[in-house]
């Protein structure tokens, strides 16, 4: 079906709307795709110019604000201008012209071109003529290369950066770099301002100048126009107080540069290390955008300084290369601190994740549990409730008859009294089951205990290669207790443990030890076991015994917090003992002795 | 529905109970024994399956669960065996894919324990009316054949043609005998197969026909 029919067709809004948002899509973000896809980012507008949103649909606007911003920033930072050439330590421009065409597109190559010939003739005072449009022309393609495979062929401008465009950045902006080098070095040594052999040095400058406006300006340009840095701000540890941590550093920055080039204990330019000390802290605490943001900041900082101060010591050339090395160095840190936070959040979702999967799985097979127990229930009650409906219509129609036989009526009235005694028998079965009822006491030995848990998990023992100790105090009296829920609570302690211990490294060992417990108010047998298992995570500890709180359902195998129930139940008392190596729990019951 | 009102005669209809639950068996044969049924109770479908004889018309009311073959596989062994006795199904689980099966399987009714006298008396009524018919067709395709026993080969054939849509002049091109032999013969056999007009023929062809290709009533005796 064609664009067109669908359009007519009432019945399909959907398509035509999806259709329009995949054209939009296309044309605001073409694939890359060398790129993994973009994970959850919180339904930012990931395309599309975020401070230009205004101006986006006024490309005449668009680009005369540009062209202005481009002069005032091209006479303002020409500082240390180097004649002939004209090369500054520090071409922020390059930088506005890359991000307008990566953000804006190609189209705005004219506008980069108008641009870089005005600030030529008006800055730079260059003669007006054919060559220097020819100049400014080269000088636009460069840049608008360099914009067009940023956006291409980057995440800059659309979602997390990673490690490689962080690179691909930094190799555009050294070679396009060098590409303006090299024809403004030409350029003149054409027009015959330098001569040839100087050409060299003098190119290497203006390599440094226009990368280092790149690597100090572009990223910063990139992450806030295309809106980006909500992406980057996302996931950073200091989120929140991105501003905030700013201004301080501004402060802290005034401060060190105060220091270094107006105290001046030292020599200035070894001092000016120093500045790596706050974009490390910026750099970890809030990622690659905070540092984006405060490279600049410290590179208007050093220009100022230098500037106002005049020191002797270094030449501005010596700076730019400072720059350039704190720049890539704390961009890279602020990089990886990204990354790891990132990685580290997303870990933090996919196993709160498996978690609520966990959780619901349990509640699953708990569920089935109980249904497939209420059935076995019912049918069990439905026999004898429907012998007795069946007798007693029998009965009716017995005593309706005149010659009754008297003794088949009174043997069916029996037989109801019967299955109703037997329905009684199922109902308390039941309630025993459910162990909420009275508790059966009888005399029972520590060892008989201990050997029937024992037993109960011998398969488990087996299977899973497990040591079973079990050691027990001579002289122990006997317990008067309830053998039955005595042994649940053991069960299910000796199958945690078989747990604990099937993914645990050899030799798996379950201790078992059994002893009267000293300094207890009445008579206490202690009954400990052990497992040499991974142990409790410790902030699973407080948990433990709360109800829903195990991972492992067995059908309806008893939850620690039942066990503890039922231990308080009898007297005594189950706990769990943190300060072990090993994993431990404590099952008290006290032994009724006069 | 009341028994008493059913058209089935309750005395020489058989239910045969199989049911493990000892008390549940006891109470369903007092009952149906009560409402004028004759009754045999097992206490597994093996015990049933090599029970001696069974008496028609009948039906089967077992439970779903048994030890050993379970209800299901009575019902659907006895299907092939036993001359698709009506069978009704119990069980004291509410389960609808068992349901489902029984019934899909041919199951008269499937009742849920506790078991609805009223539920009861109606399936064991549908039931036993289904066999009473199946008996009924049995013996009077049985009253056919031994008519048809009566007919000599070239009349068996002349009733076969006939019965097929072909006309005497056809009949007697095929066979080479003149049209006056084919219509003697017919008369003969319409006389023995006591069919007063050509229409009784197809009448008695169809319920042949129809009854032959079910195999059930072969095993009745």
């Amino acid at each position: 079906m064609s664009g067109v029919e669908a359009a007519r067709d009432p019945d399909r809004p959907g398509w035509l709307e999806a259709i329009r948002a995949q054209i939009a899509g296309a044309a605001a973000a073409p694939p890359a795709p060398a790129h993994e896809a973009q994970p959850a980012a919180g339904g930012h507008d990931l395309v599309g110019p975020h401070l230009l949103q205004g101006l986006r649909d006024r490309p005449l606007l668009l680009a005369v604000f540009f062209i202005a911003a481009y002069l005032a920033v091209d006479g303002g930072t020409a500082v240390f201008a180097v004649a002939p050439m004209y090369s500054t330590p520090w071409n922020p421009q390059a930088a506005l012209a890359l991000t307008l065409v990566a953000t804006a597109g190609l189209r705005f190559v004219p506008a980069v071109f108008v641009a870089v010939l005005l600030a030529e003739v008006l800055v730079r005072n260059a003669p007006a003529g054919l060559g220097s449009a020819l100049a400014a022309l080269a000088v636009a393609i460069v840049y608008g290369a360099a914009g067009y495979v940023v956006q291409r062929f980057t995440r800059w401008t659309r979602a997390e950066v990673t490690l490689r465009d962080l690179s691909a950045l930094v190799l555009i902006a050294f070679a396009a770099s060098l590409a303006v080098a090299l024809l403004a070095g030409l350029t003149h040594a054409l027009a015959g301002t330098v001569s040839l052999r100087l050409l060299h040095i003098v190119s290497l400058q203006v390599v440094v100048g226009e990368a280092l406006g790149l690597v100090v300006t572009a990223p910063a340009l990139l992450l806030l126009v295309s809106g980006a840095w909500r992406i980057e701000t996302d996931n950073t540890a200091g989120r929140g107080r991105l501003g905030r941590d700013l201004l301080l550093f501004g402060l802290g920055l005034t401060a060190l540069l105060l220091a270094i080039f107006w105290w001046r204990p030292f020599d200035q330019f070894r001092m000016s290390y120093l500045m790596f000390v706050p974009m490390i802290v910026i750099a970890t605490r809030h990622g690659l955008f905070g540092t984006a943001v405060a490279v600049p900041m410290v590179q208007v900082g050093l220009i100022v300084a230098v500037a106002v101060f005049r020191p002797r010591a270094a030449t501005a050339f010596e700076y730019q290369m400072l720059t350039l090395a704190l720049a890539l160095t704390s961009m890279y840190l602020g990089l990886l601190s990204s990354e790891r936070e990132r990685a580290a959040r997303r870990l933090a979702v996919r196993e709160r994740e498996l978690r609520e999967q966990r959780n619901e799985l349990n509640e699953i097979q708990r569920a089935a549990a109980t249904a497939e127990l209420s059935a076995a229930l019912a049918h069990d009650l439905n026999q004898p409730l429907s012998a007795i409906g069946t007798y007693a219509r029998a009965a009716r129609l017995l005593a309706e008859r005149d010659d009754a036989d008297r003794a088949t009526l009174f043997r069916t009235l029996d037989q109801i009294a019967g299955e109703s005694t037997r329905a009684g028998n199922y109902v308390r079965r039941m309630r025993d089951f459910f162990r909420t009822g009275v508790m059966h006491c009888e005399e029972v030995g520590v060892e008989e205990l201990v050997g029937r848990g024992r037993a109960h998990v011998r398969d488990r023992l087996e299977r899973a290669d497990i040591l079973f100790e079990a050691s027990i105090e001579a002289g122990l009296p006997r317990l008067r207790t309830d053998a039955v829920q005595v042994g649940a609570v053991l069960d299910n302690l000796l199958g945690n443990a078989c747990d604990a211990l099937a993914a645990a490294p050899r030799p798996r060992r379950i201790r078992v030890t059994a002893g009267r417990l000293a300094g207890a108010p009445a008579p206490t047998v202690r009954i400990t076991v052990q497992d040499s298992g991974p142990g409790v995570a410790p902030e699973l500890c407080p948990q433990l015994f709360k109800p829903l709180a195990t991972s492992k359902p067995h059908g309806m195998g008893l939850g620690l917090a039942l066990s503890r129930s039922i231990a308080e139940r009898l007297g005594g008392g189950l706990s769990f003992d943190a300060a072990g190596s090993v994993t431990t729990f404590h099952l008290d019951l006290p032994t009724h002795e006069l | 529905m009341n028994s008493d009102q059913s058209v089935v005669d309750a005395a020489g209809s058989w239910v045969y109970v199989v049911e493990d639950d000892p008390s549940v068996r006891d109470s369903l044969s007092l009952l149906l024994q009560l409402r004028g049924f004759s009754t045999a109770a097992f206490d597994s479908a093996e015990a049933f399956l090599v029970a001696d004889a069974i008496e028609r018309p009948a039906c089967v009311l077992a439970d779903v669960r048994l030890p050993g073959m379970s209800g299901l596989d009575l019902q659907r062994k006895l299907t092939s065996q036993h001359a698709a006795l009506p069978f009704v199904v119990m069980t004291a689980h509410g389960d609808v894919a068992t349901a489902r099966t029984a019934l899909r399987d041919g199951a008269v009714d499937f009742l849920e324990k506790p078991i609805d006298e009223q539920d009861l008396m109606e399936a064991i009524t549908v039931a036993l009316r289904s066999d009473q018919e199946q008996v009924e067709r049995a013996r009077s395709r049985e009253t056919v054949l031994s008519r048809m026993q009566r007919l000599t080969e070239r009349e068996l054939e002349v009733f076969e043609r006939v019965t097929n849509g072909f006309h005497n002049r056809e009949i007697a091109e095929e066979f080479g005998i003149s049209q006056r032999t084919v219509e003697v013969h017919r008369a003969r056999l319409m006389e023995k197969l006591q069919a007063r007009r050509v229409a009784d023929l197809f009448r008695l062809r169809f319920e042949l026909d129809g009854s032959s290709a079910n195999q059930a009533s072969k095993s009745l005796s």
